[in-house]
């Protein structure tokens, strides 16, 4: 539910409410999700984000269908908060869920050292595409914990994933 | 906070910045550029407001550009 649009179930709802936007915000996940990057790593990062940002919507909306075609393992996404000592996450995965967790917690804390090993993993149109990503994602988990009352706190905290 | 780019510049005889090193993904880059765009050319606020607004974020993030 939210305070700006009676009736709005859905992100897509509020952002119908400036259509150009809604447009190019589209656009910018059509980019990221059609990247070369592995969708299924995409989409722990968006989900592990989400957590840390404390957006539900996140995790009761679909899944990425992109990341569901190349294969994402709903055990591994019920086991995200696991992922640095979890054997189903590899080190490319593990790279890159650093990175996202760092870029929300703290940001100024990324290191020359982790970005290079990062484009060992990804290579660098991997790491613009990973980063301008995360820039996204925070900009939705924020929208919808400004625009939605998102009290009920459901999987995404009592799972702690 | 440091304003040099961690890497190296995707276009040949560029020097690293933000634009040239955003090249590396500029599918990617070009999409979040319009609608960056979109934000500051369209809507009811005001473009002042929004620049308020804008130097604020950068401030409280501590952004260095």
């Amino acid at each position: 539910m939210s305070w700006l649009l009676d009736g709005a179930r859905s992100r897509d709802d509020l952002l119908a409410l400036h259509p150009p936007l809604a447009a190019d915000h589209q656009r910018v996940l059509d980019e990221i999700w059609n990247s070369s990057l592995d969708s299924r790593i995409l989409e722990y990062c968006r989900l592990r984000t989400a957590t840390l940002l404390r957006n539900t919507l996140a995790w009761d909306e679909p899944r990425s269908v992109a990341a569901v075609a190349a294969g994402l393992d709903e055990s591994l996404v019920t086991a995200l908060a696991q992922w640095p000592t979890h054997d189903g996450f590899d080190a490319v995965a593990k790279a890159c869920l650093r990175l996202a967790e760092q870029y929300v917690i703290d940001v100024h804390g990324i290191t020359d050292a982790q970005v290079t090993e990062l484009e060992g993993h990804i290579g660098p149109d991997g790491v613009i595409t990973l980063t301008t990503a995360l820039a996204a994602w925070e900009i939705t988990h924020r929208f919808d914990n400004a625009l939605f009352d998102n009290a009920p706190l459901t999987r995404a905290t009592q799972g702690d994933n | 906070m440091s304003t040099t780019p961690r890497m190296p510049s995707a276009i040949e005889g560029k020097a690293a910045s933000i634009r040239t090193v955003m090249a590396h993904s500029s599918a990617v880059r070009q999409a979040f550029d319009k609608m960056y765009a979109t934000l500051w050319s369209n809507g009811t606020v005001d473009v002042d407001v929004k620049e308020l607004v804008r130097l604020r974020n950068a401030r409280v993030t501590d952004c260095g550009l």
